[in-house]
C-alpha cells in the first residue's frame, strides 16, 4: 500500500452479532473529507430507511478525520453518528466529544470504528494498534463510566483512552451520552451503544499520523494559526480592559487578567494578562470556571483541561470539597451547557442548600455535572430542565404520574432550590424509574406519552425549535435568520457554532461587518445585535457558509467550539482571521491539494447527503413542510408593557417574521441548489455533488422534488 | 505613577531624547502613563514636549489633560487604554464614566455595566460611582446618558446619541440574561 | 575524532545496515571490548586502574522541565516534538512524555484513581522529561554507542544511523524515556532540539522549560524524583 498522509487508510469494522472484526479501506471514502462526512456516506449506503436507532442493524460510527491526530490546533474531536433514539423518525444525526479518544484512535493506525449488530451479552472493544478484539464486558455492565473508564485502563495500561456509557446508556435512555476522560460527552447516542450491549471501547495507539508537506511548512502554518487564534469560541477580546487590547467585553470568554488564579493549583497559578504576542499564555486565556460558574469558582479551580492539540482549554477542573458529604469524589470538571444542562433541572434556581451559603450554586452544579457525567445522562442541550419545568407548571405530572409515584418525588427540594433534588432526579432518569423517568426518552417521546399539544411546543420559555424534540442553540437569538436558519437542519440541537464564532467574537459591528462584508459579499450579511433587518442572500450565503463548515469541522476533525477562524485579536491584521486555513492544513497534511473552496463544496456534498438520508428516513421530499418548519414562539411578535406588539425588525426586537422566514429557507435552499419549494435536493443538484447514485435511488423511492 | 529608567543623559544631556523615550516605554509596558511632569522633574534641564517630538520615534503617542501632559508607547499599550488610564489620573470620574458610555454606545453598540467603573483600570469605589451616577442624571455631562435596568436589577448606561431605549434595554437583558441562557 | 571517521567506523562495525540479528551475534563475541576502543562524539570510553570501562560523557547544557502544576494536558509538546524531528505526528515516541501519566499519573490506575494523580483523578499531569543525566543509562546500555553527548549542546543524542532498535536504552532509562519508534525501529530520545526546544515553544502555559543543567538537575532530582517534575 502506498503511504498515505494525514488519514490512517483504515476503517475498523466490528459486527457484534457475529463477532466479526474486519478492515475497510478510508480512502476509498475521500470525496467525503473524513469523520461525519464519511459517515454519512456509510449510513447512506448501508443503514436502511425504516431501521430504527435501537435495532441491531443500526450502525454507530465513531470517526475521525485527515486533520485529528496532525496536531493542528483543536483537532482532538471525535464525531459520532448514527441514528438518533430523540428522533421522532430515529433520524441520522451526530454528536461530538472531545478528549483525548480520537488521536488515540489514529495512532493506532485507525480513521474510523464502524460497529454494527448486537452481541448477546454485554462487551467492550479493545483496540491495540492492529490488535483488536471483543471482551467479555460483565463486570463492567452496571458500572459509571468513571469506573468503566478505570477498569479499561486496568487490563491495557496507563495510556489506554477509553469512551464508555453510564448506566443511562444501558438502559436505553434516549437521553444519554458517551463519554470520554473527565468530561467529554456525545449526547444522544449512549442508548444505542447500550442496544448493541456495548459497554466501551478502549484504544492504545503507539503509531503515528503522517504529514505530507515539508515539516517547516506545516510548522510554520501552525505558528500562523498559533499567532492569530483568540480565546474560546474565538472570542478575540478580552472580558477586561488590558493595555494590549483596543477591545474588551464583560461577556468574552477571553477572562484572563492580572490577579485572577486557578486557585486550587498548588500553588495557585495566576492567568496574568494573557498579551496575545506571549505564546506561552494562549492557555491561560481562558479561565472557564468564573465564566461558567461565577467568581466564586476561581478558589476550586485545579486547572484549565480540555482536548488533544488544543492550546484553548476550555474545561475547567475543579476540586469541590463539599461533594464528599455527598458520598462523591471532589474532583469534577466540565464546560458550559455540561454545567448548566445538569444544573438546569433545579428550574428555580440553586439557593443556599446544605449549608453551602454562597457557594450553593456552584456545589449544586458539581454535584449535577458529576451524576450526569456518571450515570452518563444528555441534558438534550438543557433541554430535560425545561421539559422538566414545563410539566411541573402545567401540572403534567400530577396528571400522568400515579400518585405513589408522584408522593415519592422530593418535589420540594426542587421549589425551593435544594441540589439534592438532582441526586433522586438523575437516579430514576438513568435507571428507568417509574413514570417520571419518561422524561429522559426526549422533548418528541413525552409529547406523545404524556399528551403535550401546541401549547408546549410554542411555549416561548420551551425553546423547541422544531417537532424534532430538540432546541434552540445559536439561532435567532444571537445571529438573526441566520442563526435561526442553521437550527433548521439538524435532528437535534444545531451543535453549530461556525456562525457564533464570528458573530461572536466581541469585536466592534463597524469591524465585524467589514469582514462579513469580505467572506460573504456585504456587510449586511451580519446586522448589529438585537438590531435586525429583513432577509437578503447575503444573510443565505453566510447560512449556507456555517453550515458547511461545521459539517468540514465535524468531518476533518476540527473543533466547531473554536474553528472556523474568521477574525482574529490582531490590529496589525485589520482583526482579520483566515477562512482558508482549514484548506491549508487538510493540503499539507494529506497531500492532496484542495483549495478553500473545493473544501466547502466537498463539505455542501456532504450536507447534501445528510439532507438525502433525511428524506429517504422521513419518506417524504416536502422538508419544509415535514422537518424544517419552526414552532411558532420563534416568528411571534414580542409585546411592551402595555400589551402592544413590538413590530419585528425594530431595534430591540430579536422576533422573526413567518414570511420572512419563509423566504430565508428559500434563499438557503438556493445556495445548496435544493428544490425551493421543498428544499430537498433535487436529481440536478445531487449530480452536481457527485451524488448521482443518490438521485437514482431517491427518484426509485419517488422522493426527488418534481 | 513613573517607575521608569534613571536619567542616562549625564551632565552634558546628550542622551537625555533617548533616556526620556525609554522612559516613556517603559512606564507603558508597566500599564502606566507618563507624565510629563515627572519627566520634568527627572530631566531638569530638558524641553520635554520638544524632545519627544523630536526623537523620532513613532511609538509615542501623547493626551493632553487639564494641566498635564500624558505620554505612551504603543509598542505595549493601546490608545484605549491609554484614555482610561487619563481619565484615572485626571480624577475626572464624571468625564470617565460618561465618554466610556458614549464610546461603548456608539463603537460596539452596547451599554456598560455600571459595575465596569469598580474593576481595574477605573477603580471607583462604590460610594464614588454611586455619587457619579447621580451626577450625571443632573449635569450637563451626562445629558445624552441613560439608564436602563436587566430584569435581574443589573444597572446598565448608555448614551442616547447611538441606542434606542428598547434597544439599550434589549441589549442590557441579552448580557445579563439571555447569553447566559444561550451559553 | 573527525566526523568522518567517526561515520567510518560507526558503518564499519555497527552501522545503520546492521541487523538486529547482527548485533546478537556480536554481542556474543565480546563486543564490549571492541567498542572500549571507539571514541563516539562527547562521549569517551576509558578504563580505570581496576580495568572496569567507564564512559565519560561531556556535560549537557540543560534539560527540559515539566511543572505538573501549570500543565493542561494539551499534549502539543508531544506533536510539536515529533512533527520536527520525526516528520509525522505521534504521542508515544514523543521525547516528552505526558499521554502515558494523563489518565492515572505515574503510578497508574488503581482502585483509588479518582483521588489519583490524573485526569481521572486529581487532574494532577505529570509529564517526564529527558534529565539528560551525568551518567546516562540510556547511552551506557546502548551496545552501538548510538547514543552521544551533541557536540553543540551536550544532549544526550541518538545517531539513527548506528541504532540498531534493540530497545536496550529504552530498558535501561529509570523513566524510559528513550522509546524505540516501532515504525522505523530506531530510538527517539530528547535533543533539546539543538538547545531551542520546540515543545516548550509550542506550550501554551509555559509549563514546559529547558533549564541549565544545574538548575534542572536541582528541579529534577528534588523531592519527588520519581514524578521527574517538581519545577
Amino acid at each position: 500500500m502506498a503511504q498515505i498522509f494525514g488519514y490512517s487508510g483504515k476503517i475498523l469494522r466490528v459486527d457484534l452479532t457475529t463477532g466479526k472484526i474486519s478492515t475497510d479501506e478510508t480512502l476509498k471514502y475521500k470525496d467525503f473529507i473524513g469523520g461525519e462526512g464519511m459517515s454519512m456516506k456509510i449510513m447512506w449506503d448501508e443503514v436502511d430507511p425504516g431501521t430504527k436507532a435501537y435495532d441491531a442493524e443500526n450502525k454507530i460510527i465513531f470517526g475521525t478525520g485527515p486533520l485529528c491526530g496532525t496536531g493542528v490546533p483543536c483537532s482532538g474531536r471525535t464525531n459520532i453518528t448514527s441514528l438518533l433514539p430523540t428522533s421522532p423518525f430515529n433520524g441520522v444525526s451526530s454528536s461530538h466529544m472531545g478528549g483525548y479518544f480520537a488521536t488515540e484512535l489514529k495512532y493506532a493506525g485507525w480513521d474510523m470504528i464502524v460497529v454494527e449488530g448486537k452481541a448477546a451479552n454485554p462487551v467492550w472493544l479493545r483496540i491495540e494498534d492492529e490488535k483488536v478484539t471483543i471482551e467479555d464486558a460483565r463486570w463492567m455492565w452496571g458500572k459509571g463510566i468513571f469506573d468503566t473508564q478505570a477498569m479499561v485502563a486496568s487490563f491495557m495500561g496507563k495510556e489506554a483512552q477509553a469512551a464508555a456509557i453510564g448506566q443511562a446508556g444501558e438502559n436505553m435512555v434516549n437521553l444519554s451520552v458517551i463519554r470520554t476522560g473527565a468530561s467529554h460527552s456525545a449526547g444522544g447516542h449512549g442508548g444505542v451503544m447500550g442496544s448493541k450491549k456495548l459497554k466501551a471501547i478502549g484504544v492504545r495507539g503507539t503509531g503515528s499520523v503522517k504529514i505530507a508537506g515539508d515539516r517547516k511548512d506545516w510548522m510554520e502554518l501552525d505558528k500562523f494559526m498559533m499567532s492569530i487564534i483568540g480565546a474560546n469560541n474565538q472570542m478575540v477580546v478580552p472580558t477586561t480592559p488590558q493595555p494590549w487590547a483596543e477591545f474588551s467585553d464583560k461577556s468574552s470568554r477571553w477572562t484572563a487578567r492580572k490577579g485572577l488564579f486557578w486557585g486550587a493549583a498548588n500553588p495557585p497559578v495566576e492567568t496574568g494578562e494573557c498579551n496575545p504576542k506571549d505564546m506561552q499564555s494562549v492557555g491561560l486565556r481562558t479561565q472557564k470556571a468564573i465564566f461558567d460558574l461565577g467568581p466564586g469558582a476561581e478558589k476550586y479551580t485545579v486547572r484549565m483541561g480540555g482536548c488533544s492539540h488544543c492550546p484553548i482549554r476550555c474545561h475547567s477542573q475543579l476540586k469541590v470539597p463539599q461533594l464528599e458529604k455527598y458520598g462523591m469524589d471532589p474532583y469534577v470538571a466540565n464546560t458550559c451547557v455540561g454545567w448548566s444542562g445538569p444544573r438546569g433541572v433545579m428550574f428555580n434556581g440553586i439557593k443556599d442548600f446544605d449549608g453551602h451559603g454562597e457557594d450553593s450554586n456552584i456545589v449544586g452544579n458539581a454535584i449535577g455535572t458529576t451524576l450526569a457525567d456518571d450515570y452518563g445522562v444528555w441534558c438534550n442541550y438543557a433541554q430535560i430542565g425545561r421539559d422538566l419545568k414545563y410539566c411541573w407548571d402545567k401540572g403534567v405530572f400530577k396528571r400522568v404520574l400515579p400518585a405513589d409515584e408522584y408522593a415519592s418525588i422530593p418535589w420540594e427540594k426542587l421549589v425551593k432550590g435544594d441540589a439534592t433534588f438532582l441526586i433522586d432526579f438523575y437516579d430514576r432518569v438513568a435507571f428507568k424509574k417509574g413514570e417520571f423517568s419518561h422524561i429522559g426518552d426526549g422533548s418528541a417521546a413525552i409529547a406523545l406519552r404524556w399528551g403535550l399539544g401546541d401549547d408546549y411546543w410554542n411555549d416561548k420559555n420551551g425553546k423547541l425549535w422544531t417537532r424534532g424534540g430538540y432546541p434552540v442553540h445559536h439561532s435567532n437569538e444571537a445571529g438573526a435568520q441566520v442563526g435561526a436558519l442553521i437550527s433548521c437542519f439538524s435532528n437535534r440541537d444545531a451543535q453549530n457554532h461556525s456562525h457564533m464564532n464570528f458573530i461572536g467574537s466581541k469585536l466592534p459591528i463597524k469591524i465585524q461587518k467589514e469582514i462579513a462584508g469580505e467572506i460573504f459579499g456585504s456587510p449586511d450579511a451580519l446586522d448589529p445585535p438585537n438590531d435586525y433587518k429583513p432577509m437578503n442572500t447575503f444573510k443565505a450565503r453566510f447560512a449556507a457558509w456555517a453550515l458547511k463548515r461545521s459539517i468540514l469541522h465535524n468531518s476533518l476533525t476540527v473543533c466547531n467550539w473554536m474553528w472556523p477562524m474568521s477574525v482574529s485579536h490582531d490590529k496589525e491584521r485589520g482583526y482579520r482571521g483566515d477562512t482558508g486555513l482549514e484548506a491549508k492544513f487538510f493540503s499539507l497534511a494529506t497531500g492532496i491539494k484542495m483549495t478553500e473552496k473545493e473544501l466547502d463544496e466537498a463539505a455542501a456534498r456532504c450536507f447534501t447527503l445528510f439532507r438525502a438520508i433525511t428524506v429517504r428516513q422521513m419518506g417524504d421530499a416536502d422538508l419544509r413542510a415535514g422537518h424544517d418548519h419552526m414552532n411558532k414562539w420563534i416568528t411571534k411578535a414580542d409585546k411592551d408593557k402595555e400589551g402592544k406588539e413590538i413590530p419585528q425588525f425594530t431595534p430591540g426586537t430579536i422576533q422573526m417574521t413567518e414570511e420572512d422566514m419563509a423566504l430565508a429557507q428559500t434563499m438557503l435552499y438556493r445556495e445548496f441548489g435544493w428544490d425551493e419549494k421543498t428544499g430537498a435536493p433535487t436529481r440536478a443538484s445531487l449530480e452536481m455533488y457527485g451524488l448521482a447514485g443518490v438521485a437514482e435511488d431517491l427518484a426509485r423511492r419517488k422522493l426527488l422534488p418534481s | 505613577m513613573d517607575e521608569a529608567t534613571e536619567n542616562g543623559g549625564g551632565p552634558s544631556g546628550a542622551l537625555e531624547p533617548a533616556a526620556i523615550v525609554e522612559a516613556i516605554r517603559a512606564s507603558s509596558a508597566a500599564a502606566a502613563l507618563c507624565c510629563r511632569s515627572a519627566l520634568s522633574s527627572r530631566f531638569p534641564r530638558a524641553d520635554i514636549a520638544a524632545l519627544v517630538g523630536a526623537s523620532g520615534a513613532a511609538d509615542l503617542r501623547l493626551i493632553e489633560g487639564r494641566t498635564e501632559t500624558y505620554y505612551f508607547s504603543e509598542l505595549s499599550m493601546t490608545r484605549a487604554y491609554a484614555v482610561h488610564l487619563f481619565h484615572v489620573a485626571e480624577k475626572d470620574p464624571l468625564r470617565m464614566v460618561a465618554e466610556t458610555v458614549r464610546e461603548e454606545s456608539r463603537l460596539y453598540p452596547r451599554p456598560t455595566d455600571l459595575r465596569t467603573f469598580l474593576d481595574p483600570p477605573f477603580g471607583l469605589t462604590p460610594s464614588e460611582l454611586a455619587a457619579t451616577v447621580g451626577a450625571l442624571e443632573l449635569q450637563e455631562e451626562g445629558r445624552d446618558i441613560a439608564q436602563v435596568r436587566a430584569s435581574n436589577g443589573a444597572l446598565y448606561l448608555y448614551c442616547t446619541s447611538y441606542l434606542v431605549p428598547a434597544l439599550a434595554l434589549s441589549l442590557a437583558e441579552w448580557i445579563e440574561v439571555g447569553q447566559k441562557d444561550n451559553p | 575524532m573527525s566526523d568522518s571517521t567517526e561515520k567510518r567506523e560507526g558503518e564499519g562495525l555497527l552501522g545503520k545496515q546492521t541487523s538486529r540479528r547482527d548485533f546478537l551475534k556480536y554481542a556474543g563475541g565480546g563486543l564490549a571490548g571492541a567498542l572500549a576502543m571507539i571514541t563516539l562524539g562527547c562521549a569517551t570510553t576509558v578504563r580505570t586502574r581496576e580495568g572496569r570501562e567507564l564512559r565519560v560523557w561531556a556535560t549537557p547544557a540543560g534539560a527540559l522541565v515539566h511543572d505538573p502544576n501549570r500543565c493542561v494536558g494539551c499534549k502539543r509538546c508531544e506533536v510539536a516534538c515529533t512533527v520536527r524531528n520525526d516528520g509525522k505526528a505521534s504521542a508515544h515516541i514523543s521525547r516528552v512524555k505526558v499521554s502515558r501519566n494523563l489518565n492515572f499519573g505515574v503510578k497508574g490506575v488503581s482502585s483509588a484513581y479518582a483521588k489519583a494523580d490524573g485526569q481521572l483523578g486529581n487532574f494532577r499531569i505529570v509529564a517526564e522529561t529527558c534529565r539528560q543525566c551525568e551518567k546516562p543509562a540510556c547511552g551506557n546500555a546502548c551496545p552501538t554507542g548510538a547514543i552521544h553527548a551533541d557536540r553543540k549542546t551536550g544532549a544526550r543524542v541518538v545517531d539513527a544511523r548506528k541504532c540498531v532498535g534493540c530497545g536496550a536504552c529504552q530498558t535501561a532509562c529509570p523513566w524510559h524515556i528513550a522509546t524505540l519508534d516501532r515504525e522505523t525501529m530506531i530510538s527517539t530520545k530528547c535533543t533539546t532540539c539543538d538547545g531551542d526546544p520546540v515543545c516548550a515553544k509550542a506550550c501554551p502555559t509555559g509549563a514546559l522549560k529547558l533549564y541549565p543543567i544545574a538548575e534542572a538537575e536541582k528541579l529534577l532530582w528534588g523531592a519527588d524524583v520519581v514524578s521527574g517534575a517538581t519545577a
